[in-house]
């Protein structure tokens, strides 16, 4: 029994191994085929390239405005971020914690909104912003994502709510100190693991947010690194340029993968955090 | 703790916290939601102001669009049982691995998570240079191995599904690998050590012990898994290239409601037809959200 | 003070504005289909400074990608288009003038009117059959910049060195085809994870066979019955032929060579020719060495009514949305862009065929050029069945057609399931 139980763990260990070896074989693959020609990717596709072709980077710096898309996304998604997480924050505390007339009715309505495809809302809600003026500005496309992001930060962050303990509220309550006051000095902090965790969790699925950015951007000065990515797909593969798209795909992911190692430690302490019990 | 009736004193707070996100919500979601409804009640293609009523006659014709259900409506649920399926056995076992006392824990875990920042563009090129029926890297792989037999043209439209479920199982499983570690991280080693030794086996602790403490967490990403992988696009849209509409293989409800409202090559442009395609996944992803949050509501609401 | 200050300021926003709103400087908003990078976009941002500085119209260009058309249907929708918009004519056509409303500017007057080079007009730049092919109510709302067709690419080393001659006859095809195979020598290179390259062949069967529109009739006729004429099972036997199922004429795995693994291989020798859009030259560039580029249209059926001067008219365009802000200015362009200066150096930078047709060719297109000086009648590529029936092909004919031309299925078959699936798609509308 210790010996199978032995085995079952050195093939469990053996398997993240191989999971990990795969995967960081692949992120090498992409590297190496950044540094190729594109005859040698498609001769031998396996192989290394006999002179690095540095060029493909300089390429891509230099006809795509891509430092640019990174920094739109970046002041788009940090911003997006931060109304998320202003307006969601105090409704999810009040709906986990106050129950009142409708409370109940208005928590489904935003939790139901999950399941809405957002391709569904694309042109209905393109009218919405034009309407107030709003399209072709990163601020305006912030608040469609903020819009869209509402139900699952709202549901997220209820659930942290929901598991805080009562008795230090009650606590605040008779020293007298009023509803907002308690949220902000002893529930907010408490509850604060749960909105890192929501942050995080917009902030990473913004990042790759295409359909959109393309849709409410039209200048390609506002640009978010998706589009930008995209026209380098097309760009690249309609005239064969294979291994510049590599090119390109590695400088995107690079800075992508440093702001997620930081971030993901970030998303175990939140989630381990949140949901620690009374 | 359940939730407390309203007091007095907290009425001014519910309506200066709900405030803004009811505006919000409703300006920017339910409103234009509502109108999507309306607009699947029309034919219309949606570069023109006319439009012209159909009533349910988009829902009556996709209930009768053999393409839509027999293809893109089974591979969106294979994606979401089977694929799902794979993708929690395999994030189980690799944060059980991570959550014991391993040397280059952080590395591991970092690699785990790296598929999920990559592009899906990249995935797609980089499975289908694995894929490659005579230079590709499994296929090659096999032939080393002398196992000829096993050796497919892996991308040909019997298979190409089954091969592309495995790319998406690759990219998905780092980022629920990630949120279970977290979930598992916290349960107290005494808890489980001391269900060994009073004799429990592997299968026991992991039934019994680990998986009831981490329902919560559980319970989301689950829910997570249900939405995404309803409105899973990216990676089959990229298959093709990004230049054609995706083959059979690779056409899920989100592609097919895509190339339905905006084309791609191909002209359809239905707007209200693909509309209508969106009420059905939003049905789909509601049911599934309501499911979940039922099988594991005493855990969720019971503190 | 404060009072002081936001006077001063706003005088002398006034002043700022002021000289701008009497010079009246236009300028041209320009969604384009290109992304930076590609040699089309160079070619724009190569003359648009040389259009603004010989006419004083600034030109905003966004080089938005091949989803333009979804990108600004909403500011379609707004009526807030941009001036210009490019794109290929189907997806123009089926996204503007398809429905019962016109949303482009009708060009008819401009193509009356003297070119750029002044030595005639603007429509005797182009062969306006194809430009017509594409009229509403015969009116034309597009004008190309590209002309792109569809044929067999092949590698005259490789012909020359297995002693055969371009095919013209189907006979001929299955011929070489049999010369390459007995040689060990794979004869198609093909990517099959793209349906329509794998649609070019019963599709040009068809048009071989029974001749132009036929395809077009069949795809939309409702009842299914066309199906029954022998034309299209025999187009249908022509693809099996040549099949996985048949005599497999295909480079080993072409049913699931994801994009461009087939054409790189054929470009690099692995096989002798690829039926593919004229566009494969640039796409391959890169990858071949030292071989001398040769095309023929896809070979003539004995008996059959479609004949080698029938040519496919595939072109890219442009198109002034209305409710465009500058109309006038944005035809200015037009006929500047369309220039015979302009259409030349387009050449050079793309290696595309110019809709000027007296524009110079491109060296890699010359046997192309050949066959375009004697065509005779153009038809759309797929017959216009891709742009016109878009939902049948996507959702009856694409599947169908994949698994005959990987043959899974027997003509017969197919031709029975079409005309089933056919009935029952028309049915359900």
């Amino acid at each position: 029994m210790i010996f199978f139980k032995k085995l079952l763990k050195i093939l469990a260990k053996a398997f993240l191994v191989a999971w990990c070896l795969f995967s960081v074989l692949g992120f090498i693959w992409i590297l190496i085929t950044s540094l190729k020609t594109n005859r040698e990717l498609f001769k031998n596709a396996w192989g290394l390239f006999t002179e690095p072709q540095w060029d493909n980077y300089a390429s891509i710096w230099t006809s795509f405005k891509l430092s640019r898309n990174f920094l739109n996304s970046i002041y788009v998604v940090s911003l997006s971020v931060i109304e998320i997480i202003l307006v969601c924050t105090p409704a999810a505390y009040v709906l986990s914690r106050v129950k009142f007339f409708g409370s109940r009715a208005l928590t489904s309505l935003v939790v139901f909104g999950m399941g809405v495809p957002f391709q569904l809302l694309l042109i209905p809600l393109y009218f919405s912003m034009h309407s107030i003026g709003m399209v072709d500005s990163l601020f305006g496309l912030s608040i469609v994502y903020c819009a869209l992001s509402i139900p699952f930060t709202v549901f997220l962050e209820m659930g942290f709510f929901r598991n805080l303990p009562t008795a230090l509220a009650e606590a605040a309550y008779i020293d007298g100190s009023g509803p907002i006051k308690t949220f902000l000095l002893i529930m907010l902090p408490l509850g604060m693991p749960g909105v890192i965790t929501a942050a995080i969790f917009n902030f990473v699925s913004l990042w790759n947010e295409f359909l959109l950015a393309l849709t409410f951007l039209n200048s390609d000065t506002l640009f978010t690194l998706p589009v930008g990515l995209f026209g380098l797909q097309t760009s690249m593969q309609y005239t064969g340029k294979w291994t510049t798209m590599f090119a390109g795909f590695v400088i995107v992911t690079v800075p992508t993968m440093v702001i997620y190692m930081l971030l993901s430690r970030k998303i175990i302490s939140g989630l381990t955090m949140g949901a620690i019990k009374e | 703790m359940k939730p407390s009736g309203l007091r007095r004193s907290e009425r001014p707070m519910v309506w200066l916290f709900l405030f803004p996100m009811t505006a919000i919500y409703v300006l920017m979601f339910i409103f234009p939601s509502l109108r999507a409804f309306y607009i699947s009640l029309f034919d219309w293609s949606g570069f023109t102001a006319s439009m012209r009523y159909v009533g349910l006659g988009n829902f009556r014709e996709l209930l009768g669009d053999d393409y839509f259900w027999s293809v893109a409506f089974v591979n969106t649920l294979k994606i979401l049982f089977i694929g799902g399926a794979i993708i929690f056995a395999i994030a189980f076992l690799l944060s059980g691995v991570l959550s014991t006392n391993l040397r280059g824990k952080k590395i591991f875990r970092a690699i785990t998570f790296f598929p999920t920042v990559l592009s899906p563009i990249a995935v797609a090129i980089l499975w289908s240079f694995i894929y490659n029926d005579r230079w590709g890297l499994l296929n090659s792989t096999l032939k080393l191995l002398g196992q000829e037999r096993l050796i497919l043209t892996w991308m040909a439209p019997e298979h190409l599904f089954g091969s592309i479920l495995a790319a998406l199982v690759w990219m998905n499983t780092g980022f629920y690998c990630i949120i279970l570690l977290a979930a598992l991280d916290r349960i107290p080693q005494q808890t489980i050590e001391s269900a060994y030794l009073d004799g429990a086996g592997e299968m026991q602790v992991f039934w019994r012990i680990k998986i009831p403490m981490i329902k919560d967490i559980l319970a989301t990403a689950l829910t997570l898994w249900a939405i995404n992988a309803v409105k899973e696009f990216g990676l089959l849209f990229a298959w093709a290239g990004g230049v054609d509409i995706p083959a059979a293989g690779a056409t899920n409800l989100a592609v097919k409601m895509y190339v339905t409202a905006f084309g791609r090559r191909v002209t359809v442009y239905r707007m209200g037809y693909a509309t209508a395609m969106g009420i059905v996944m939003f049905l789909l992803v509601a049911l599934l959200v309501f499911l979940i949050s039922r099988a594991f509501r005493s855990e969720v609401f019971e503190y | 003070m404060k009072r002081i200050l936001v006077l001063l300021l706003v005088l002398s926003l006034f002043a700022a504005l002021l000289p701008a709103a009497l010079a009246e400087p236009v300028t041209l908003e320009y969604a384009c289909m290109f992304t930076e990078g590609e040699p089309n976009a160079q070619w724009l941002k190569d003359i648009i400074p040389e259009f603004e500085a010989q006419t004083g119209i600034k030109v905003d260009i966004t080089f938005v990608g091949r989803d333009v058309l979804t990108k600004i249907k909403s500011r379609v929708l707004t009526n807030d288009p941009p001036d210009l918009v490019d794109q290929d004519h189907s997806e123009l056509f089926a996204a503007f003038l398809s429905g019962d409303e016109t949303l482009l500017t009708d060009l008819g007057d401009f193509l009356k009117s003297e070119n750029w080079d002044k030595d005639g007009t603007v429509a005797d730049q182009f062969n306006m059959a194809m430009l017509e092919m594409y009229a509403k109510d015969g009116k034309v709302y597009i004008v190309p910049f590209s002309f792109i067709t569809s044929g067999f690419f092949y590698n005259k080393n490789m012909f020359k060195e297995a002693g055969v001659e371009a095919p013209a006859t189907w006979a001929d095809f299955l011929a070489a085809a049999e010369t390459f195979k007995s040689k060990g020598i794979p004869f198609i290179g093909h990517d099959g994870q793209i349906s329509f390259y794998n649609a070019y062949y019963y599709y040009w069967a068809v048009q071989r066979v029974m001749g132009a529109g036929n395809f077009l009739r069949a795809a939309t006729d409702a009842t299914g019955a066309a199906w029954d004429e022998p034309g299209f099972l025999e187009a249908a036997k022509m693809v099996f032929e040549i099949s996985k199922g048949g005599k497999d004429y295909f480079a080993k795995g072409y049913e699931g060579s994801a994009y461009p693994a087939g054409q790189s291989d054929w470009a690099m020798d692995g096989a002798a020719v690829n039926l593919n859009g004229a566009w494969l030259p640039n796409e391959v560039r890169d990858l071949v060495e030292n071989w001398d580029w040769g095309f023929f249209p896809f070979p003539v059926v004995e008996g059959g009514q479609g004949k080698v001067t029938d040519m496919e008219a595939y072109l890219l365009g442009w198109a002034i949305p209305q409710g465009a802000k500058h109309p006038a200015e944005a035809m200015e362009f037009l006929r500047f862009a369309t220039s015979r200066a302009n259409a030349d150096r387009s050449v050079d930078t793309t290696l595309n065929i110019a809709s000027n047709k007296l524009a110079k060719f491109p060296d890699v297109h010359k046997d192309v050029g050949i066959y375009l000086a004697n065509a005779t009648n153009f038809h759309l590529s797929y017959d216009g069945v891709m742009s016109k029936a878009p939902q049948w092909w996507a959702d009856v004919f694409y599947d169908l057609d994949n698994k005959l031309f990987f043959g899974t299925i027997t003509p017969e078959d197919f031709i029975s399931q079409i005309k089933e699936k056919t009935i029952e798609f028309y049915k359900n509308k």
